[in-house]
C-alpha cells in the first residue's frame, strides 16, 4: 500500500491558509479532508501518476514546467460541484506532489494558491525544487543537464 | 500513532497531521464539515458506505476506532472486499446514525452475492 506523506513545507502551507481564515481556511480543510480520503483509496492513489487523469472529484497531471527541469513533479486539482450552476469548479488551491519510489510514498511538497504561476524565479518554485532535491529524488536528463539518481 | 516512523524526516502521515491540527478547538467540526462536503460528490463509481461515513463527518480511522476495527478493515468493507459480521453491522448502524435499511442497501450494493 502506498503511503501519503505531507512534507513540512506543505504542512506550513496548509497551516498558513487555515490561519488566513474565511474561504482560504474552508478550502484548506477541504484539501485536508480530500487527502485523508485519498490515503485510504487505493483506486485514487493508483491514478496519481497517470497523465491527464480526470475524475469527478479531482484531476492530476505532470508539471511540465518542472519536468523540463528534470524533476518529476505532479499537481492535483480538487473540484467542487456548484449545484446552482450545475457544474464543477476547481478549488483555488493546487496540491503539488511527487512519488518517492524508495519509500513507496506520495509526498505532498506544497499546497499553492491558484494564482501562483510557477514562474521559475518565484520563491515557491525555488522552494519546491529545493525540497525535491533535498529528498534525494531522481532527476532525469533534459537538454543541457545531467540526470542524477541518489 | 501508527508505525510511520521508519521514514526519518519531518514529513507526517496525513492522519498524524490531522491529529496535530485537531488540537485546536473547533477544527474537528470543520473537518467533519469538509468530509460531508466530500460526500456530496460521491455518486456513481464510489462506495455507498463511504458516502454514509463521510455524511457522518467521519474518517476511516475514526470510524474504525468507534466500531472496534482497524482502518484497513474499514477500507476493505467500503470496497466490498470484506463482509462485516452482524455485530459490526449493528455497531456501524449505531455509529453512522443511519437506518438499518440504508446501511443494508449500502452493504448489499458493495457485495450483492454475499447477501442473497
Amino acid at each position: 500500500m502506498y503511503k501519503l506523506r505531507i512534507e513540512k513545507d506543505a504542512q506550513d502551507d496548509i497551516k498558513n491558509l487555515i490561519a488566513e481564515g474565511g474561504k482560504a481556511r474552508a478550502d484548506a480543510f477541504k484539501i485536508v479532508a480530500f487527502l485523508e480520503e485519498l490515503k485510504g483509496n487505493r483506486l485514487w492513489l493508483n491514478e496519481l501518476l497517470t497523465r491527464k487523469f480526470e475524475h469527478e472529484r479531482f484531476d492530476v497531471d505532470r508539471f511540465l514546467e518542472y519536468w523540463n527541469q528534470g524533476l518529476d513533479i505532479w499537481r492535483l486539482k480538487v473540484f467542487e460541484f456548484v449545484s446552482a450552476r450545475n457544474r464543477s469548479y476547481p478549488l483555488p488551491l493546487r496540491v503539488i506532489y511527487c512519488y518517492d519510489q524508495q519509500s513507496l510514498a506520495f509526498r505532498v511538497l506544497a499546497v499553492c494558491k491558484r494564482d501562483f504561476d510557477y514562474q521559475p524565479d518565484h520563491e515557491q518554485t525555488k522552494r519546491i525544487c529545493s525540497l525535491y532535491d533535498s529528498l534525494g529524488l531522481p532527476k532525469h536528463v533534459t537538454r543541457g543537464s545531467r540526470g542524477t539518481r541518489h | 500513532m501508527e508505525a510511520h516512523a521508519s521514514i526519518e524526516d519531518d514529513s507526517l502521515d496525513i492522519d498524524d497531521f490531522i491529529s496535530q491540527l485537531s488540537k485546536e478547538d473547533g477544527v474537528e467540526e470543520e473537518l467533519a464539515e469538509s468530509r460531508r462536503w466530500l460526500a456530496g460528490a460521491i455518486e456513481k463509481d464510489e462506495s455507498a458506505l463511504k458516502k454514509l461515513r463521510l455524511n457522518a463527518g467521519l474518517s476511516q480511522k475514526r470510524l474504525a476506532e468507534l466500531v472496534g476495527l482497524r482502518q484497513p478493515n474499514i477500507s476493505e468493507i467500503e470496497s466490498g472486499q470484506r463482509t462485516p459480521s452482524v455485530p459490526t453491522i449493528l455497531r456501524l448502524k449505531e455509529v453512522l446514525g443511519v437506518s438499518g435499511d440504508d446501511l443494508l442497501k449500502a452493504l448489499v450494493s458493495l457485495n450483492p452475492e454475499q447477501y442473497e
